[in-house]
C-alpha cells in the first residue's frame, strides 16, 4: 500500500525531526526510573507486599516514562493532525489510512520508549526475570497511552495543557495501579495501567505473564483504539476512504 | 506610583487570564494533598527532622512535603509565565519610557501575591488532613520557598519556551523536595545543600512535625531568596536589553 | 535601555534645526557563539538624516538589514560602531507585534500611555482618536490574543504614535491591513507629516512611490538614495 507507506514515513520523519522529542525519549526514562527508585527507598520495605521499595519505584518509573512519552507523541500528533491531516485528506489522502499511519508511528514510539525505559531499569540494578515479556508489556502500556494521547488531543487541542493532563494522568496511574501498596479505593482497577502494571511486575519478578490480566489489558486496548478513532475523526473532520 | 499600579494591574490580569495557571493552582494542592491524602495507607514510617526521628503515619509524613511542593510548582510556573513570551513586549514598554525598576517592582509584587495565594491554598488543603505543628511558620517557610522558585521560574522563562519551561518547573522542585529533602529520607547528597529545599524547605518540614522550628534554616532561606532575586533581576534585565 | 520618548538634544545650526534624527556610520555584525559559523555583517556604515515633516521610504531585499537598522535607530539595539542622535521624540512601530496577549486593547493603551508619561485623559483621547481613524474601535474591549492579525497590527501602530512623537519609525506597518485601513494609514501619515512629524516607513514593497518625499535603499549594509519618489 504505497499511500500507507508514504504516510507512515512522513509521520515518522516529523516525529524524528523534533529534537525535543528525541531528547525526551533518550533522557526522561533513565531520569524517571532513577528518581522514582531513589525516592521510593525512603519508604520502608515493610509497606510493600512483595519486592523492595526501589524495585517498585523503578517499575512505576518505567511505566510512567513509557506511557507519558507515548501519550505525548499521540497528543502532539493529533494537535497537528487537526490542521495537516485534515488538509491532506482534503487533497485526496484517505483519512482511514492517515489514522492507521498515526497508530503505527505511535506503536513505533512506544517501542523506542519501552526499550529505553527497560534498559534504564536494568542499568539501575533491578534484575528482570524475562526481558522479552517485560518489553512486550511496556510496549502495550505505551500503545495504550498513545491512543489515550489521541483522545486527549481531540478534547484539548493545546500542546501544553494537553501534556499536563497526560503527565498527571500517567503519574497517578503508574503510582496507584500497582498492587504493592494497599490503596484505599477500588477505582484503581479502572486505571489504564492497572493490568499492565501487574503484568510488568510479574515479568520483572517471575518472568511469566501466565495468570495475569492479559485479557483485560487487550480489552482495554480495543476500547481505546475505538475511542481514538472517534477522537481522530472529530479532530480532522470525519472519515474518508 | 500610578505607573507601578498600572504595571501591577496589567501583570495580575495576565496571571488571572492564564487558564493553565489558575487550573494548576486548584489542581495541584487537590491532587498532591487531597488525592494522595486519601489513598496513601495508614502504616507508619519514620520521619527525620532536625536530628530527631519520630514515627508517624505514612500519610502524615508525606503530606506536608507534598503541600509545599504544590505551592512551589504553581509559583514556579507563575514566575515562568512572567518572562516567557513577554520579553519582547517588555522591551518595547521599556523603550516607551517605563523605567525598568518600575516594571520589576510590579512583577515582583505580583509574584509575591501568587506565592502567597499558592502557599495559603496548599496549607489550607493540608490542614484538612494533617495540621502542621506550627501552621503559621509552615506557611511562612513555604511562602519563602515558593517565592524563591517563582524567581527561578522567571529566569527559566528567559532561556526556555513555555512547554519546556513548565516541565523544568515541575520536575526540578520535585527532585529537590521529593527526592533530595524528603522528611522520610535520612540523608541527602552533599550538593543538596545548594538547593532551595535545603533551607526554607527543611524549615517548613520542621514546622510541620515539631513545635520547635529551625529558625536558622528559615533565615538562610530568606537570604537565599534575596540572592536569587538579585540574580533574577539581572538575568531578566539583560534579556530585555538583548 | 534608552528611553526614546524622553530624549532631547541640542538644536544646532539653522540647517540642522529641523533634523529630528541623525545616524552616522552605523555598523552592526551578528556573531555566532559557534566558532565555525561565519559572522554576518548586516550594517556596514549606514547613515541618514530625517527632517521634520518628511516621509521617507526605506527599501531593501529580504535579509538586507532593514529591521536591524530601525532597531539601531530607536535604540533597541546597540550598534557596534557609529552614532545615532535623537533630538526629537521617537515613536517606533516594530515589525512584529510586541503586545501582551492577555490585555485588552484599552488596557494596552493605558499601559503604554503611562509608559509615555501621558495623563489619563490624554491616553483616553488618543485611544478614541486612533481606534476611530484606523477603524478598530469596536474591538477596544477585546483581548489582544483574540484579535485578528490585521487588528493586532493596527494596535501596534496606534500605540507607537499615541504620544505624538516628532519622529515615527514604522517597520512594515500595514501588514494585514485591509484596503480601507491601508488608505486610512496613508491619510494619517500625510496629516502627521503636515504637522511636522518625520515619518520613515520600512517596506519591502514600495509600490506607491509618490507618497514618499524620498526613498532610500539598504544595500550591502549602507543606505543609498534611489532615483524614485
Amino acid at each position: 500500500m504505497p499511500e500507507f507507506r508514504t504516510g507512515a514515513s512522513a509521520h515518522a520523519k516529523s516525529v524524528a525531526r523534533q529534537p525535543t522529542t528525541l531528547a525526551l525519549l533518550a533522557v526522561l526514562p533513565p531520569f524517571v526510573v532513577a528518581v522514582y527508585g531513589a525516592a521510593m527507598t525512603a519508604f520502608p520495605d515493610t509497606v510493600f507486599l512483595r519486592g523492595s521499595a526501589a524495585t517498585y519505584g523503578r517499575v512505576g518509573g518505567a511505566l510512567f516514562a513509557t506511557a507519558f512519552l507515548s501519550g505525548l507523541v499521540g497528543l502532539f500528533g493529533t494537535v497537528s493532525a487537526a490542521r495537516a491531516d485534515r488538509y491532506l485528506s482534503f487533497s485526496g489522502f484517505s483519512s482511514v489510512v492517515l489514522f492507521g499511519t498515526r497508530v503505527l508511528v505511535s506503536v513505533g514510539v512506544a517501542g523506542v520508549a519501552a526499550a529505553v525505559s527497560l534498559l534504564a531499569v536494568v542499568a539501575a540494578g533491578t534484575e528482570v526475570a524475562s526481558l522479552p515479556a517485560a518489553y512486550a508489556v511496556l510496549v502495550l502500556a505505551g500503545v495504550l497511552y498513545g491512543l489515550l494521547g489521541v483522545v486527549v488531543g481531540a478534547l484539548l487541542p493545546r500542546e501544553l495543557e494537553g501534556s499536563l493532563v497526560l503527565v498527571f494522568l500517567a503519574d497517578v496511574d503508574s503510582f496507584l495501579s500497582g498492587d504493592v501498596i494497599p490503596v484505599n479505593t477500588d477505582l484503581v482497577e479502572l486505571l489504564p495501567l492497572h493490568a499492565p502494571h501487574a503484568l510488568f511486575a510479574a515479568a520483572v519478578r517471575d518472568g511469566s505473564l501466565a495468570g495475569g490480566p492479559v485479557g483485560r489489558a487487550l480489552a482495554y486496548l480495543a476500547v481505546l483504539f475505538v475511542a481514538a478513532g472517534v477522537a481522530y475523526a472529530a479532530a480532522t473532520g470525519g472519515w474518508s476512504a | 506610583m500610578t505607573r507601578t499600579r498600572t504595571a501591577l494591574s496589567a501583570t495580575v490580569k495576565q496571571f488571572a487570564r492564564t487558564p493553565v495557571l489558575v487550573a494548576l493552582l486548584v489542581v495541584l494542592p487537590a491532587y498532591f494533598v487531597g488525592l494522595l491524602g486519601v489513598v496513601l495507607p495508614d502504616s507508619t514510617a519514620p520521619v527525620h527532622v532536625a536530628g530527631a526521628t519520630t514515627r508517624t503515619p505514612l500519610r502524615d509524613g508525606m503530606l506536608p512535603m507534598l503541600a509545599s511542593l504544590a505551592a512551589v510548582m504553581v509559583t514556579g510556573i507563575a514566575g515562568l509565565f512572567l518572562t516567557v513570551d513577554t520579553l519582547d513586549a517588555d522591551g518595547w514598554l521599556a523603550l516607551s519610557g517605563l523605567p525598568s525598576r518600575t516594571l520589576f517592582a510590579a512583577r515582583a509584587a505580583a509574584l509575591a501575591g501568587a506565592a502567597l495565594l499558592a502557599s495559603v491554598a496548599a496549607t489550607g488543603v493540608l490542614s484538612l488532613l494533617a495540621v502542621p505543628e506550627r501552621p503559621l511558620v509552615f506557611l511562612a517557610a513555604t511562602l519563602v520557598l515558593a517565592a524563591t522558585y517563582g524567581l527561578i521560574g522567571a529566569v527559566v522563562g528567559v532561556a526556555l519556551d513555555r512547554l519546556a519551561g513548565v516541565y523544568v518547573m515541575l520536575f526540578g522542585p520535585a527532585v529537590d523536595l521529593f527526592l533530595l529533602h524528603s522528611p522520610l529520607a535520612t540523608d541527602a547528597p552533599g550538593f543538596a545543600a545548594l538547593t532551595p529545599g535545603r533551607w526554607a524547605g527543611v524549615a517548613a518540614m520542621d514546622a510541620a512535625f515539631t513545635a520547635d522550628p529551625e529558625w536558622g534554616a528559615l533565615g538562610v532561606g530568606i537570604a537565599y531568596l534575596a540572592v536569587v532575586a538579585v540574580v533574577a533581576a539581572g538575568a531578566v534585565r539583560a534579556a530585555v536589553r538583548a | 535601555m534608552p528611553n526614546v520618548s524622553k530624549q532631547r538634544g541640542n538644536r544646532d545650526s539653522d540647517s540642522d534645526g529641523d533634523v529630528v534624527l541623525r545616524a552616522d556610520g552605523v555598523e552592526k555584525t551578528y556573531s555566532s557563539p559557534l566558532p565555525w559559523e561565519p559572522d554576518v555583517e548586516v550594517l556596514t556604515g549606514a547613515s541618514l538624516e530625517l527632517r521634520a515633516g518628511e516621509v521617507v521610504g526605506i527599501v531593501g531585499e529580504n535579509g538586507s538589514g532593514k529591521s536591524t537598522l530601525m532597531e539601531s535607530l530607536v535604540g533597541a539595539l546597540d550598534p557596534d560602531a557609529g552614532t545615532v542622535e535623537r533630538p526629537g521624540d521617537v515613536g517606533w512601530c516594530p515589525q512584529d507585534d510586541r503586545l501582551y496577549d492577555r490585555l485588552t486593547v484599552d488596557e494596552t493603551f493605558r499601559l503604554f500611555g503611562q509608559a509615555h508619561d501621558m495623563a489619563p485623559d490624554e491616553i483616553e483621547a488618543a485611544a478614541d482618536r486612533l481606534t476611530e481613524r484606523l477603524d478598530f474601535a469596536r474591538f477596544r474591549d477585546r483581548r489582544v490574543d483574540r484579535l485578528s492579525g490585521g487588528n493586532r497590527r493596527k494596535l501596534t501602530l496606534a500605540v507607537s504614535l499615541m504620544h505624538d512623537p516628532e519622529v515615527l519609525l514604522l517597520d512594515e506597518p500595514y501588514t494585514g491591513f485591509d484596503w480601507e485601513t491601508y488608505l486610512a494609514f496613508w491619510d494619517l501619515a500625510a496629516d502627521l507629516a503636515e504637522r511636522g512629524t518625520a515619518v520613515a516607513v520600512i517596506s519591502h514593497l514600495v509600490s506607491e512611490r509618490d507618497r514618499f518625499d524620498r526613498i532610500l535603499e539598504l544595500r550591502d549594509g549602507r543606505l543609498e538614495a534611489t532615483d524614485d519618489a
